[in-house]
């Protein structure tokens, strides 16, 4: 077994949002931490970390790139002798009603969101096979357990990465491998500002949905104004997950996708589908909702 | 009398879309049948010709955005706007994630899922402008449950769970019902000729070789020992076509809807834990003979 202090994580992701908190947190918990970034975040990441007092290894990789993350992995385990966990954080939104998604969007979420995680994922295997101890930590989302509207190219990937996770758990565990699957509701981090992947037809005015899309988009805003979950909370969580004796499959992260996920997972399909495909339709056929937003598109949209 | 309605069906070749095929057939929807190989279509137009009912082939690839086109647009040239889309089209991949090249996982996603998604933005256009119709997603019980030896598979399944589940709500909007048929393991062609196995699942160098054998031998006894037929499956998209409020989810066959309850009932992950503990358990024991 690896002693605890050589412990090392390999976050990717690092740069932004759920990954940097994460990374930052584990290295003030002690972990040996290697984070990967994308071109131009080093300076920023660099300046978080000395602020915290911790030690970042900051790795330039591009999970799309199978043997980008390969040579990643490579040297955390040149340089540590064995690599403890992989959190699988790199992800990227896709926003529009599917008619509206192009088949490039959706392929460039995937190579992100699902393929990504899957080559990070084959390159640590034999490693962690051969020590007999591991643990592979996807950051899934709310939106892995429940498809939303407009996000039919981000929760497909999500669904994905969960079926994924629940096989490769079972396929694993003999080899002290485990899984976990880390589902945060909607936080306000540059995933949703900045990198909030609108797809180019759902902002044209031509588009047939045009009118449910902006109301959506502004429910979502209303939600993250409000939302209390913070990337720290995430962070917390996929600590949990490495240091538990006995990691759970899956931690949901906020209140309120916990509750929406519990009746899912306990209520009758029909039961819940019905409700559900009520309630949101209602929201966003809502005249309400309708006169503050028809007008305006979202606040992050580009004008 | 009402002209009957136009129902598209994918990978109508064999299985469970023949069985579609030929049921929506017989109970009076216009059935175009789509496959990737034409050569492939004597079963349906031996079983058509035994049912006395007519179908029309068509030759449609999922993969391939032109056939798709072309097909859709035959399509609609002979029956005006399309009623019925029933996506059926899909492959296995069996073997443990390590031994499974990313090549052979992108294939699958190739056809189970962005095929998938490609027929659907080809119909939904016609649908919506017409405020009706119907979309069926057949899915599969390794779409709501993982299992060992088919991970890929399970997250292609995943995966139209999740875009089914989007894709109702948007739908829905424009007058365009979606619902995903979850079908229990079914004794069909995919767990002979089409099973999909891994390249390297069987290689001895894989650490999982035994686990994945013993695996198989459970899984061809659980094939062998099924109750549920293509037939129950046809039926149920029937229903989803039919209904006046169809099911966003329907579940065919008691065995998977009894696991899934099960794993409604039991508190916390106790489901998970005993489910994985149970398969890995039989992995260990017995004789490592592969079927099929």
């Amino acid at each position: 077994m690896l002693r605890h202090e050589t412990r090392s994580v390999l976050v990717t992701g690092a740069g932004t949002g759920f990954g940097r908190s994460t990374a930052l947190l584990l290295a003030a918990r002690g972990f040996r931490v290697y984070g990967t970034i994308e071109p131009g975040q080093r300076e920023d990441l660099e300046k978080a970390a000395l602020e915290r007092g911790v030690t970042l290894r900051i790795v330039e990789a591009d999970v799309r790139h199978r043997d980008s993350v390969a040579s990643a992995i490579a040297t955390v385990v040149g340089e540590s002798g064995g690599i403890f966990g992989l959190v699988n954080n790199a992800g990227v939104g896709i926003r529009g009603f599917f008619e509206d998604l192009s088949e490039g969007e959706i392929r460039r979420a995937f190579e992100v969101n699902f393929f990504g995680v899957l080559a990070a994922t084959r390159a640590v295997l034999p490693h962690m096979r051969a020590q007999g101890e591991g643990r592979i930590v996807m950051m899934s989302s709310a939106g892995g357990r429940m498809a939303a509207l407009t996000l039919s190219g981000y929760c497909s990937g999500k669904f994905a990465v969960e079926g994924f996770s629940e096989s490769l758990a079972i396929e694993t565990a003999p080899f002290g491998i485990k899984v976990s699957v880390i589902e945060p509701g909607v936080v306000k981090t540059p995933h949703f500002t900045v990198n909030r992947g609108l797809a180019k037809a759902a902002l044209d005015p031509t588009s047939p949905y045009r009118v449910w899309f902006h109301r959506h988009e502004r429910m979502v805003d209303a939600i993250l104004e409000t939302g209390r979950i913070t990337p720290e909370d995430v962070a917390r969580t996929v600590h949990r997950a490495l240091t538990a004796r006995r990691p759970r499959l899956r931690y949901v992260v906020g209140w309120r996708p916990k509750l929406l996920i519990a009746l899912r997972r306990r209520l009758p399909d029909t039961w819940l589908d019905r409700a559900y495909v009520r309630e949101t339709l209602r929201l966003v056929s809502d005249p309400a909702s309708a006169e503050a937003s028809d007008s305006e598109a979202s606040a992050f949209a580009p004008s | 009398m009402m002209t009957s309605r136009a129902v598209l069906v994918t990978g109508a070749s064999s299985g469970l879309g023949l069985a579609t095929a030929l049921h929506l057939a017989c109970r009076g929807f216009r059935v175009l049948a789509t496959m990737r190989d034409l050569t492939r279509r004597d079963e349906l137009d031996r079983e058509a010709a035994r049912k006395g009912v007519a179908i029309e082939v068509l030759q449609l690839d999922v993969t391939d955005r032109a056939s798709i086109e072309s097909a859709v647009s035959i399509a609609s040239e002979r029956c005006g706007v399309l009623y019925g889309l029933v996506n059926n089209a899909g492959v296995q991949l069996r073997g443990y994630f390590e031994d499974v090249a990313d090549d052979e996982v992108r294939s699958l996603f190739e056809t189970n899922v962005f095929g998938t998604m490609a027929v659907t933005r080809a119909v939904l256009p016609q649908m919506r402008k017409a405020g009706r119709g119907r979309i069926v997603i057949l899915t599969s019980i390794g779409g709501r449950i993982g299992a060992p030896a088919s991970s890929a598979y399970c997250a292609s399944k995943f995966a139209l769970e999740g875009f089914g589940e989007s894709l109702a709500l948007e739908a829905k909007l424009v007058g365009v019902d979606v619902s995903l048929v979850t079908p229990a393991v079914v004794p069909t062609d995919i767990w002979g000729r089409n099973r999909g196995v891994a390249r390297g699942a069987t290689s001895p160098a894989s650490p999982n070789r035994a686990a994945y054998l013993r695996h198989e031998r459970l899984t061809d006894r659980v094939v062998a020992h099924a109750a549920t037929t293509a037939m129950d499956v046809a039926r149920a998209v029937e229903a989803a076509l039919t209904e006046k409020k169809p099911r966003l989810r329907r579940v065919v066959g008691r065995r998977a809807a009894c696991l899934l309850s099960a794993r409604k009932l039991l508190p916390g992950e106790l489901f998970e834990r005993l489910y994985a503990g149970t398969l890995n358990r039989l992995a260990r024991r017995g004789p490592e003979t592969a079927g099929a």
